[in-house]
């Protein structure tokens, strides 16, 4: 365990030294490259914008995401109960998965208005969260033991309780698995939004970022990626450690 | 012959897919308390057979009946459990899906397979012969008159097999209950049962049906008899006879 966190800890700062360094000796013009003790300063000058706007992404990561959880609930109940419906339109729900989200990202922003832009964000990071969500969870309810479905009909279990005792928690190791993927593209999705949005948001992370960007101040750039990275792992991790509380039992860990 | 009116009664039934046959023309009836052993070849029916008995499949011809008042438990080949709730909760499953909790009953019928102690384990912290046996448990907790089992120690070890199998025949014996019981295994058969039946090569029909002593207890003991070794070599002959094997 600790030198599972050691060895990238010693590994990082090795990275970081050389790169203060390099930086220096090489004369790199900090617009280009700054070193990594002015990105710390920038963190810390910065702290309180920087969790301002990291507070805005992540919100707007959130509600994407439980949208899409709720979508993907809906969505793969109904094509688990009708061969029919998911055949006519999984095909459309592939279709928006593969389109580049940044292609119609555009589009979404005309229908529903500069007024309405947090909305909209909303829209495109659920489009882009959603899918990993859906087929995981079509693929849960699929792959449900056989002879439990029989058990349930032998022992006159009705739909809802088939539902609610059968179904709900035996997907529910795909559905977190599926989570931690969605949760990630979630936040890329917020981001990838922000940068279209640009200046019509002005407030998440990824308008930092453009804002420091026009302003030739790539410290703050840095600062704002870090911060972001660290959100996406703090989430990843966060939704491992409650995978493994809520499944971990199931297979003896 | 028995006076008695059978469990379960099957006359002239088949199960087709289409254009092809599973079981053809089964007839057979099974007294109260007996216990009997479906034998054959690999695809030959046999778990369609228990299928169409618990009504989890229709039958395409002839008629089953099962004797009023029976109430019939299933035991998979597969433990069947569900992995997020406790071995008190799975086996307690059938009587909160009727609406019921009897707490006193689950660990009765743990005490039976002799897992009282472990009712808070989830199945993952069991072994797979303790999984099978929560299974048991999880279908005697219906206090059923029929237990239909479909090769449930297939994924065992012989010696485990025969422990369990073992069990299975004391609490039927004790309970009075109906077995019909699906295995590949000619020992299991001949040691668990009162009757062996003995199926042909897909479409399944009865080819022979092979009545042993119903004596109630078999113990370690009779695996080693003549009586033992002669049901098991009738058996295997009619199983390698319905197989098309020359002999």
């Amino acid at each position: 365990m600790t030198r599972r966190i050691l060895a990238p800890l010693f590994a990082a700062i090795c990275a970081l030294a050389l790169w203060e360094v390099l930086v220096g000796a090489l004369d790199v013009k900090a617009f280009i490259l700054p070193p990594p003790s002015d990105i710390g300063a920038s963190l810390l000058d910065g702290w309180a914008a920087l969790l301002s706007a990291a507070w805005h992404t992540l919100k707007l990561t959130w509600t994407a995401l439980s949208v899409a959880i709720v979508l993907s609930l809906v969505l793969s109940l109904v094509f688990s109960a009708s061969k029919l419906v998911e055949l006519t339109f999984y095909p459309y729900a592939v279709v928006l998965q593969v389109t580049p989200i940044i292609a119609i990202a555009p589009l979404i922003m005309i229908w529903v208005g500069l007024d309405n832009i947090d909305l909209a964000l909303i829209i495109i990071a659920t489009l882009v969260a959603f899918f990993p969500l859906l087929t995981t969870l079509i693929q849960g309810l699929r792959s449900i033991d056989r002879s439990l479905k029989d058990l349930f009909k032998l022992y006159g279990a009705n739909r809802w309780q088939t539902f609610i005792r059968l179904q709900l928690p035996a997907t529910l190791p795909a559905f977190l698995s599926g989570l931690k993927i969605s949760a990630g593209l979630a936040l890329i999705g917020a981001v990838v939004a922000e940068f279209v949005a640009g200046s019509g948001t002005g407030q998440g992370l990824a308008w930092t970022m453009l804002e420091a960007s026009n302003r030739l101040k790539t410290d703050r750039m840095f600062a704002a990626l870090i911060v972001l990275s660290g959100m996406g792992v703090a989430q990843y991790y966060l939704l491992a450690w409650l995978e493994d509380k809520l499944t971990g039992h199931w297979v003896g860990r | 012959m028995t006076a008695l009116e059978p469990a379960v009664s099957l006359h002239g039934v088949g199960l087709s897919f289409g254009a092809n046959a599973a079981v053809r023309d089964i007839s057979l009836d099974i007294s109260p308390g007996e216990i009997v052993t479906l034998v054959g070849p690999s695809g030959c029916g046999k778990s369609s057979i228990l299928r169409l008995i618990s009504g989890l499949q229709t039958h395409s011809a002839g008629t089953i009946k099962i004797a009023e008042g029976q109430t019939l438990s299933f035991v998979f080949q597969d433990a069947a459990l569900l992995p997020w709730a406790s071995v008190a909760r799975n086996v307690m499953l059938p009587l909160s899906l009727d609406g019921g909790e009897d707490l006193a009953l689950v660990n009765e019928c743990l005490a039976q397979v002799g897992l009282a102690d472990r009712r808070d384990a989830h199945p993952a912290e069991l072994s797979g012969g303790m999984r099978m046996r929560v299974s048991i448990a999880r279908a005697l907790v219906r206090r059923p008159t029929l237990l239909l089992m479909d090769e449930p120690f297939a994924a065992l070890d012989e010696l485990r097999r025969f422990d369990l199998a073992q069990q299975v025949r004391q609490i039927a014996k004790t309970t009075g209950l109906t077995v019909i019981f699906v295995t590949h295994s000619v020992f299991e058969a001949c040691f668990l049962s009162d009757r062996v039946i003995v199926l042909s090569a897909s479409p399944g029909t009865i080819v022979e049906s092979i009545s042993l002593d119903d004596d109630e207890v078999r113990s370690a003991d009779f695996r080693e008899s003549q009586a033992f070794a002669d049901a098991c070599n009738t058996v295997s002959l009619a199983l390698r006879a319905a197989a098309g094997e020359d002999l």
